[in-house]
């Protein structure tokens, strides 16, 4: 190609390539080898899970020092319905960050696997990661004397913002796909589409470039099949007819929309030629079964796909939990864990451990109050919120994150207290790390070139770092 | 005076350039893109009336000034200006049977016409008679300027001669003018005859040969028979020709009418074929009447139903759960607004009222019993029989978008008997007004239970249905114009409608309801059920009675909710103050058309709609039936678009809906109607009835169709993908080539469900016929010619000796198109 990818990417965002560019520009990918064989030898795939309608972390990790505890539970008293006892919390100890300090700290008592990753390195807890369009401190929040992000507390901006990383404005794009715009010049090799995702068209997928290849769960060969051709004469010529009127009529930009979202699908369907064995067992859960078919497509890859850097996106719902958390983010917890476990177990199997981390979103935190009857006690929509990320390539073992005006990167847990958006609040953390620090840290390790950061995350100069050390020794840029 | 050019509606380009799609540097929903509205007029509500005057007509447009005003014909109407969009006139008398320019002069000076926009009814056809909406459409055609003196004559019989004119005119355009005659082609013409240019060219485009064959006593000569009536046998032939053209042949006759013998009567296959396409159903009691003559009524008629199909078509697509001849007739045989009135008052659509049962399933129930009282499966079935066969269409349609956007999932509230009130709901009030509707179902036990308004109390209010009543139920999270266009501060960034501190009031209004317990009826008496279809009951002791301030800090004027007052009293001050929102017009009018037309409107289009919203031209606000019928009459929906970004993708149960109407949908075995059960296909492409994955509906609202760096919005996209995209081919592969789905009891499908495609076999032998039929049915004639090669050419790759096999090739390429797939 002419130009490199990162100054094809510098030039489309500040002047957005027009649709027939980017058509242009997906066709002439599309004519890379789909067959080429040799796997590359420096693999890195995110897998970004969604856990949909707001996680309460309050309750994922809980101080269990003294001290800690009795903050948490004058907020949520045993009796509200929501308190974890903290004789069933799974104990991982103090953190090496919080060395000197006493602190320590337990998962929820469903979380057994993750508790057995982390005591192995495996895993890292993120501290209080929220969309923020630069730091920000309670008075700043309170006075609005700085900019905030928009439509703080609903599902569906809270989940742009997130998706997006872009807290300041809306915008059509995600960072999964602006960090598979930024490296697609490492999958030069292969035209099948850098992201996968098991849950549909999610923002978080969608590049300038890059679309992402949505599919579902299932056997790998049975999942893209267009029935009813069969090769008779009469066949053949209705499959060509179709494949023909897939290339006309592109002035309406939804009939050229329509056409490409087909056409992929039909590229795609050639790929997916076998269903690869996995033997670790997963959970038949919806989150289980989406995580084996990642699995089951980084097997593919390392035979037949030949890509070097892949990003998945899996989705799993049930976290708005304005009622019934206890059981539901129980039951919640209980799958997450298992569907992780065993999605680390798989890496093992296929040896890529240290080439994979996955890393979860939300889309907030919630209020450390309790609301509602004890006997159906839930919470609200909250902001910042603690996030998991597994992997061989993780710093685990260790909690990260970003010191607030409390001088802990964990915020205290007390209603109206300094981590509180206001003195009036009810648990509403302000985040101390950004959604886009977050990103970038993932990115850095993923082979996003230092001077694209900027690009692929617009208000990362805003903050201290673009990186917040979870991940280990940066990826290739290619 | 600045002279306004004439178009009948000016809209300005809005093709996106490169720069100002431009990702992360211009909000892509805000108001950048389109900039504000300009002066226009739209059309005239009701555009006919008597040619005395007096009648009353909304004149709609964007930016009227106080103090425009109207000309009909070059004669001062007066006129009021209601709003910026909005002026009600009184139309003067003016000959009858004439059109004439409306225009309105703004109070600036500018001048926008409408050309011929309004219709002053012919004597003796006034509005109430059967043949007004027909005759309009021939006047407004360029068909006809009636008989004599500023009359029609409906019910004399129409001559060969008139007739000549009437096709022709029909064919080329109401300003056709044909060549000269020679006076040497009839015997019984001359060049100094009536119509006699129009009878020779009606010769030489092959429509006719004449009433008799030369003889030597005609100087060899055939005859035409100017002043000889038509009958109704000799008018399906020439209907058809013109319509199909001359090269048409019909299928054969298979005998459909009593007084058509199917082999002795040399029309009866052209009279079969205008029955199939539903232009005629007889003359009653199963009796075409061949012989009888055709008078200038039903001429109208026939003509109406003949020619303008396409468009129809077009308007049901956005009106109806998809086209069929039988709806397509209906429309043009009434016009838009007597179809509308019959809309209004169609029988409601319903959903079977089920029984309670207990939230543990008793172990009595089995299978049967399950699948009846604790699954989707009566609702969801339901749905697709009043999708298929009821009457009710554009209520239903529109019912189904306001459950898209007021939404209770299914997924959380999983038994039939506690969502069909909900439902119900929505069906009543999707013509009444969008306030009841907001009470009601703020009230309603399904809605209390997903959104947890159930058991909310003073002592921990739960904040999720203050939100999501607010974001997505009415107001959206930004201010907005009244076009629809997000207002910006300064820093050119959206202005948020509301904050915490906002729900945190509104959280305190909606406590102390909760769904009571009551006796479950048979068979299950001993045991405990909710009462899911009453409002949710009210317990002042856990009702938050401190005052509360709505919308402090957004509105100039917040509603102020006094101390210890009664829940109900509470509930209607925050309902008000929610519906009295400046946004909510826009808002409803944005989505609405979404779901119904188009997903990128102008924003000139949005405002006409959000007006009716506002006010629907008699004061009152929320009149939903005011909103939809400016959607679906605005000269935006009705026009031919040549604009790239419009239209939508068809949703899956639209794309479902739309193939199965189309082609009368019936049981597996073809001898009844289809049970319904249909769902569990129609949900691998992404869309389960009444299950939105959560409370954003079934696909988000601001989606943009991919590439992204087009910027245009495409909310369907959502649910389009890879693995939708074929399921959607594979779906109608299955309809189309298997079938349909099949009679197994097992699999809940009593009679299963299957589409009939005899029409399309009998068009078999003329592969070019056959897919400009599918175009005129399913793409209102737009089809264009290189996917129309391209399919004719696949058709013809299927032996003729299977026309069945054809039938399918040409049905199944059609409907995975792009071009059918989106909907414009």
């Amino acid at each position: 190609m002419a130009h490199s990818r990162r100054d094809f990417l510098r030039r489309t965002t500040c002047a957005a390539l027009s649709a027939a560019a980017a058509q242009a520009t997906l066709r002439r990918l599309g004519l890379m080898n789909l067959y080429a064989t040799t796997a590359a030898s420096d693999y890195r795939a995110l897998v970004c899970i969604f856990l949909d309608g707001g996680n309460d972390s309050n309750n994922l990790i809980v101080p269990t020092d003294a001290t800690h505890y009795n903050e948490y539970l004058a907020a949520r008293p045993i009796s509200s319905g929501i308190g974890l006892d903290a004789s069933s919390l799974l104990q991982i100890g103090t953190p090496p960050i919080f060395n000197g300090t006493g602190r320590t700290f337990g998962f929820h008592p469903n979380l057994s696997e993750m508790q057995s990753l982390y005591t192995q390195n495996k895993l890292a807890v993120v501290c209080n990661v929220g969309p923020l369009v630069e730091p920000l401190t309670q008075d700043d929040y309170v006075n609005g004397t700085k900019p905030t992000p928009y439509s703080l507390f609903s599902h569906s901006d809270q989940i742009d913002c997130w998706q997006t990383s872009q807290a300041s404005l809306r915008i059509p794009t995600g960072w999964g796909g602006r960090i598979a715009d930024a490296t697609a010049g490492c999958n030069s090799a292969s035209s099948f589409p850098t992201i996968t995702s098991i849950s549909g068209s999610a923002t978080f997928c969608v590049g300038i470039e890059t679309t992402p290849l949505a599919i579902d769960t299932g056997a790998l060969n049975e999942i893209l099949v267009l029935n009813g051709f069969n090769g008779s004469s009469a066949d053949d010529a209705r499959k060509s007819a179709m494949d023909f009127a897939r290339t006309i009529d592109r002035t309406a930009v939804l009939m050229a929309a329509a056409s490409d979202v087909t056409q992929q699908a039909v590229d795609i369907s050639a790929a997916l030629d076998v269903d690869p064995t996995i033997n670790t067992v997963f959970p038949d859960t919806d989150l289980g079964q989406q995580l084996l078919q990642v699995a089951k497509i980084i097997k593919l890859n390392q035979t037949s796909l030949n890509l070097s850097r892949q990003i998945f996106y899996v989705e799993t719902g049930g976290y708005d939990t304005h009622q019934d958390q206890a059981s539901d983010q129980g039951n919640n917890f209980l799958d997450l864990s298992q569907a992780l476990g065993a999605f680390y177990a798989a890496l093992v199997e296929l040896g890529v451990q240290n080439n994979v981390a996955a890393f979860t979103h939300s889309d907030f935190g919630r209020t450390l109050e309790p609301s509602g009857d004890p006997g159906s006690v839930g919470t609200d929509h909250g902001w910042g919120n603690h996030q998991l990320v597994l992997g061989g390539s993780v710093n685990g073992g260790n909690f990260y994150g970003t010191a607030g005006q409390n001088g802990s990167i964990f915020p205290t847990l007390v209603m109206g207290g300094i981590s509180d958006t206001s003195p009036d609040d009810r648990g509403r953390w302000i985040p101390t790390s950004a959604v886009e620090q977050y990103g970038a840290t993932l990115a850095n390790w993923f082979g996003v070139a230092p001077g694209d950061l900027a690009t692929v995350f617009p208000l990362i100069g805003n903050f201290a770092t673009t990186d917040l050390g979870f991940m280990g020794t940066a990826g290739s840029s290619c | 005076m600045r002279r306004e050019p004439s178009s009948q509606f000016r809209r300005r380009s809005r093709v996106r350039t490169a720069a100002t799609a431009a990702i992360g540097l211009a909000g892509f929903s805000t108001g950048l893109l389109f900039g504000a509205t300009t002066f226009q007029a739209a059309y005239v509500n009701s555009a006919s009336g008597p040619a005395s005057g007096g009648t009353a007509v909304q004149i709609v447009g964007n930016q009227f000034l106080p103090g425009a005003s109207v000309t009909v014909g070059g004669i001062f109407a007066g006129g009021t200006v209601r709003s910026g969009t909005l002026i009600t006139a009184s139309m003067p008398g003016r000959p009858a049977g004439t059109l004439s320019d409306v225009v309105v002069t703004n109070a600036d000076e500018a001048v926008a016409t409408l050309p011929l926009a309004w219709f002053s009814d012919f004597n003796d056809v006034s509005q109430a008679n059967p043949f007004h909406g027909p005759v309009e459409r021939m006047v407004r055609d360029g068909i006809t300027a009636g008989c004599t003196g500023g009359n029609y004559c409906p019910d004399s019989p129409i001559t060969r001669s008139q007739m000549a004119v009437f096709l022709l005119r029909a064919k080329h355009g109401g300003s056709y003018v044909p060549p000269p005659a020679s006076g040497t082609i009839f015997f019984d013409v001359h060049v100094t005859d009536f119509a006699s240019d129009w009878i020779e060219q009606l010769y030489a485009e092959g429509v006719t040969g004449g009433c008799a064959p030369p003889s030597p006593e005609h100087g060899n000569l055939p005859l035409y028979c100017p002043n000889d009536s038509v009958t109704r046998g000799q008018m399906a032939v020439f209907l058809l020709k013109v319509y199909h053209g001359v090269g048409y042949a019909p299928p054969p006759a298979t005998g459909v009418f009593a007084d058509v013998d199917p082999f002795t009567n040399i029309f009866a296959a052209w009279i079969e074929e205008l029955a199939r396409l539903q232009v005629t159903v007889g003359c009653g009691g199963g009796l075409y009447c061949p012989d009888a003559s055709v008078t200038r009524g039903q001429m109208a008629v026939f003509m109406a139903k003949s020619f303008h199909r396409p468009e129809a078509s077009r308007f049901l697509e956005q009106a109806s759960f998809g086209p069929d001849d039988g709806g397509i007739s209906g429309v043009l045989g009434r016009g838009y607004l007597g179809w509308l009135a019959d809309q209004y008052s169609a029988p409601v659509s319903s959903y079977p009222g089920q029984p309670m049962w207990p939230d543990d399933i008793p172990d009595s129930c089995d299978d049967a019993c399950r699948l009846q009282n604790y699954s989707l499966y009566p609702l969801q079935t339901r749905f697709y029989k009043n999708a298929l066969y009821n009457s009710d269409q554009l209520r239903q349609r529109v019912s189904w978008a306001l459950h898209k956007l007021v939404v209770v999932s299914g997924d959380s509230i999983a038994y039939p008997a506690q969502l069909q009130p909900y439902l119900h709901i929505l069906d009543v009030n999707a013509f009444g007004n969008y306030r009841n509707l907001l009470y009601q179902v703020t009230l309603n036990p399904a809605m209390g239970e997903f959104l947890n308004m159930d058991t909310s109390t003073k002592y921990d209010p739960n904040e999720n249905y203050a939100r999501e009543i607010l974001q997505l139920f009415s107001i959206g999270t930004e201010k907005l114009n009244l076009d629809g266009t997000t207002q910006n501060d300064g820093q050119g960034k959206p202005m948020p409608s509301y904050d915490q501190s906002v729900i945190d009031q509104f959280k305190r209004v909606y406590t102390g309801w909760y769904i009571p317990d009551i006796s479950c009826p048979p068979p299950n008496g001993s045991a405990d059920c909710a009462d899911w279809v009453s409002p949710m009951a009210y317990d002042p002791d856990y009702h938050d009675t401190d005052q509360k301030v709505l919308f402090g800090g957004f509105l100039p004027n917040p509603t102020t909710l006094p101390p210890d007052q009664t829940g109900d009293q509470d509930l209607n001050g925050a309902i008000d103050a929610t519906f009295n929102h400046p946004n909510v017009g826009p808002y409803l009018a944005r989505e609405l058309i979404h779901s119904l037309v188009t997903s990128n409107p102008s924003p000139a289009y949005v405002e006409r709609v959000a007006s009716f919203f506002n006010d629907d031209g008699s004061g009152v606000r929320g009149n939903l039936w005011a909103v939809i019928k400016a959607i679906v009459l605005d000269p935006e929906a009705r026009t031919e678009p040549s604009d790239p970004i419009y239209g939508h993708l068809r949703e899956p149960i639209l794309y479902a809906t739309n193939l199965l109407r189309a082609f009368h949908a019936v049981s597996a075995d073809g001898t009844q109607q289809s049970d319904g059960h249909i769902n569990h296909y129609v949900r691998d492409l992404g869309q389960s009835v009444f299950r939105p994955p959560t409370v954003f509906s079934y696909f988000p609202q601001a989606y943009i169709a991919p590439p992204a760096s087009a910027g245009v919005l495409g909310p369907e996209f959502a649910i389009m993908n890879a693995n939708t995209s074929l399921k959607r081919a594979n779906w109608v592969n299955d309809m189309v080539f298997w079938g349909g789905i099949a009679a197994d009891p097992d699999d809940d499908s009593p009679l299963g469900t299957s589409i009939d495609m005899s029409e399309l076999q009998a068009l078999a032998g003329n592969p070019a016929e056959l897919v400009d039929r599918l175009s005129r049915l399913l793409m209102h004639g737009t089809m264009s010619d290189a996917l129309r090669g391209s399919i004719v050419a696949a058709v013809n790759a299927v032996d003729g000796g299977d026309p069945f096999g054809r039938a399918q090739q040409a049905l199944y390429l059609v409907t995975v198109s792009s071009q059918y797939q989106i909907e414009r």
